[in-house]
């Protein structure tokens, strides 16, 4: 069996009176693309930082890559969320800094930073002074600091912050394209819609607590609401029955939820209200990550835990 | 570890030599000070004075003043040839002091003219005269000047002068008539004013030093000052300035990556220890560049003075040894303070402490110099972070240190480095991850227990 990409065991990490993170066990596989979720203070960055070897837990177990971040640290790419650059530094310059510090040696290595300055849509920034670049720029420049050196493992803490849909597109795209070619990611966001988009794994933590640790389709599958969505063309009056479907409810001014037995197929219930009732739309519902999260919050942790927790994401930006 | 080390410690290097402030320390500078001093000295040894011509009135009604002050200027002008070094004991009050006429001076060329006249001050014709620069000036020697010592209740004369004299002509006039004043005593008091010059002239010393091979070495009294005062304190400053300007510039670029945020992409290429390791390192090799440069200047200027053998080679060595000493010592603490805060304004707070500590070796200079092997000296030596400041000051002084305390001051202050330096590397490690409120110093010394 492949070792796993990080393998933490039991680990807890205190500041003060506050438990940032407790008794945490998670393992993220080699090549998968991991989001962490949870809202602002859930204990992400602080899990990151302790995977990096950037901060230390007071106890557990933390193996990255088959050893520690310290012993792996130029295999690692890593963009914290507190990210900057050096302001009156030139741009190649600083990659060029940060490319030798993680032990990058190859003799083309300012091709390989234009290359790169060009794929991110950065051509001819190289001489540029970082101070002189736009924060979308500089953030570009930020995540090719990160994967510069061509990392097995892509830690990318909140990258998409404060990027304008066109180049968080570009950002997305990029994050894919490494995963295709075999690097390990995770990245953490507190909008989960952004995971939804490209992660094949969840890592949901709430508190210092986690919620969740598996792969997305398994997720849904957990958390299927066996409800199926119809839009028809003409307003549904009572009387429907369907095979296989145990209650209707109205959902806004024309569509319905029709909620699904059990041991029904979904497919056959479909096909059969189709049959009876025309429509523009119908589809099978899936949960969203928001409301797996509160879901799972609220399972675990009461009804006003998950209060709060909807409350702390829908006031994310 | 050694790669990620020295490619910090490059980068700091580069950044830090490279700009504008630091290209004028060490080249900027030394041309400016090489530019004022050649420029100086040019217009002193091409610079002519005016001649100081024209009349000088004199009222005296006894006529002994005026008839000393005449012959006060005559001898002068027949001394200047003469002119040596200053000398400044009583003599000089009974016959003038040749180098006052002479240094940097152009010709004098005064014809006194007396003034009979016993008024209580000078006549309005003669103030008159000065007005329209018909006159130098105008001396009235109240009577009581020349009278019984008990009998003067106030030493000054009064000098009237033209409005376009200048203030070394009136100085030069003011001196020479008090001289005649005491000239004039003197021979209303049956005194010989040259025998009595001659017989108070203080003789000077030749002083040998017994060195350990044996020899003698006779040195100037100039000389020796320079040994004991200058030389040192040279040393030292050297010394503090290239430490401090270093360890400032640590604390610079510190304080910059925490307030640029880029702390931690760093950190995730470099442990804590590293990247300080880098920086002190980096910081350390600009320093090196300073010293070096103003080191190779003062030595440059010795030769042009003919006095390259007031120091030694092992001075030298000596110097690099402590130089690297007091740096990282300065480097730790700046490295801890600029590790704490997150821009200048909170690191003052911190460094008044450290400051205060920097500055117990400049005020010791004067108690070491006078006593290089003294108590206080030989405490000090031993006690971070003034050892290398005050060692610098011991063995650039004349009076050899007792041959123990120089390898056991290195031994010591060395020790001392790794000690500092693996403290700050703890607070280092805690303080570059902290945001927000600056640590008390109280706090800082807490951070040390953290792991």
């Amino acid at each position: 069996m492949t070792e796993p990409a990080i393998a933490i065991q039991g680990v807890n990490k205190r500041f003060g009176a506050t438990h940032a993170v407790r008794d945490l066990d998670l393992t993220v596989p080699a090549g998968s693309l991991c989001g962490f979720l949870g809202p602002n203070g859930a204990g992400k960055s602080t899990t990151i930082r302790m995977i990096m070897s950037i901060i230390y837990p007071d106890d557990g177990e933390i193996r990255v890559l088959g050893s520690t971040a310290m012993a792996n640290k130029d295999r690692i790419g890593y963009l914290p969320e507190e990210r900057g650059l050096y302001r009156k530094m030139r741009v190649g310059d600083f990659l060029h800094y940060i490319a030798r510090l993680k032990g990058v040696t190859r003799p083309d290595l300012d091709a390989h930073i234009t290359a790169w300055l060009e794929r991110i849509e950065l051509p001819g920034v190289a001489r540029r002074r970082c101070q002189e670049l736009s924060k979308g720029m500089q953030q570009k420049v930020q995540f090719l600091a990160a994967i510069i050196h061509d990392p097995d493992l892509v830690i990318l803490d909140e990258p998409f912050s404060g990027l304008d849909p066109v180049n968080a597109e570009l950002l997305n795209t990029l994050i894919r394209e490494l995963q295709e070619t075999g690097r390990t990611i995770i990245f953490s966001t507190h909008v989960l819609h952004q995971a939804e988009e490209i992660c094949d794994r969840i890592f949901l933590i709430n508190h210092g607590v986690k919620m969740l640790d598996a792969p997305l389709e398994e997720i849904r599958r957990r958390f299927d609401p066996r409800t199926i969505e119809v839009d028809p063309v003409t307003p549904v009056n009572g009387g429907l029955e369907i095979p296989g479907v145990n209650g209707i409810a109205a959902r806004g001014s024309n569509a319905v939820e029709l909620h699904l037995d059990d041991d029904a197929d979904p497919h056959a219930v479909m096909r059969a209200t189709l049959e009876r009732v025309p429509a523009r739309s119908i589809r099978l519902r899936r949960p969203t990550l928001q409301e797996i999260f509160v879901e799972t919050v609220r399972a675990g942790e009461g009804e006003a835990a998950a209060a709060q927790a909807e409350e702390a994401l829908s006031h994310a930006p | 570890m050694l790669r990620r080390v020295l490619t910090v410690a490059w980068r700091d290097f580069k950044h830090t030599v490279l700009t504008k402030a630091f290209l004028f320390a060490i080249v900027g500078v030394p041309v400016l000070i090489a530019a004022v001093g050649g420029i100086s000295a040019v217009i002193i040894a091409t610079h002519e004075e005016p001649p100081l011509e024209g009349t000088l009135a004199v009222v005296d009604p006894t006529g002994d003043v005026a008839e000393a002050v005449a012959q006060i200027l005559a001898e002068s002008d027949a001394e200047d040839a003469a002119a040596e070094i200053p000398s400044l004991d009583a003599a000089d009050l009974l016959t003038p002091d040749p180098s006052q006429m002479t240094l940097g001076r152009g010709e004098v060329r005064i014809v006194i003219e007396r003034i009979d006249d016993d008024g209580p001050t000078i006549p309005d014709d003669v103030r008159s005269r000065v007005q329209t620069s018909d006159l130098l000036g105008a001396v009235w020697i109240p009577p009581s000047l020349l009278a019984e010592p008990t009998d003067r209740p106030a030493e000054r004369f009064v000098l009237v002068i033209s409005e376009g004299l200048d203030a070394d002509h009136i100085g030069l006039i003011e001196r020479r008539v008090g001289q005649a004043i005491v000239r004039a005593r003197a021979l209303r008091a049956g005194i010989d004013p040259d025998a009595t010059a001659a017989l108070l002239r203080r003789p000077r010393a030749t002083t040998n030093r017994l060195l350990a091979g044996g020899t003698e070495s006779d040195e100037s009294e100039g000389r020796r000052a320079l040994k004991q005062f200058l030389i040192p304190i040279a040393f030292m400053m050297l010394l503090w300035g290239a430490s401090f300007s270093s360890g400032q510039q640590l604390l610079m670029s510190t304080i910059e990556e925490k307030s640029n945020k880029v702390m931690e992409v760093l950190l995730s290429a470099v442990s804590p220890l590293q990247l300080m390791t880098g920086k002190i390192l980096g910081q350390g090799l600009a320093g090196l560049i300073i010293i070096a440069v103003y080191a190779s200047m003062s030595i440059l200027g010795l030769v042009v003075a003919a006095q390259l053998d007031l120091i030694e080679p092992m001075q030298l060595v000596l110097l690099v040894v402590y130089f690297f000493m007091a740096y990282f010592m300065v480097a730790a603490l700046m490295a801890a303070v600029g590790s704490a805060v997150s821009d200048i304004r909170e690191a003052n707070s911190l460094l008044m402490p450290v400051m205060i500590l920097l500055m117990v070796p400049l005020m010791l200079w004067m108690p070491i110099s006078q006593a290089p092997n003294g108590l206080i000296a030989t405490v000090f030596s031993f006690v971070p972070p003034a050892i290398p400041f005050v060692m610098i000051l011991r063995v650039a002084a004349d009076e050899a240190v007792p041959v123990w305390q120089i390898p056991a001051s290195i031994a010591w202050g060395y020790a001392c480095v790794v000690g500092m330096v693996w403290m700050a590397a703890r607070i280092f490690r805690v303080g570059v991850l902290m945001q927000g409120k600056p640590p008390s110093p109280l706090e800082l010394i807490r951070w040390l227990r953290y792991a």
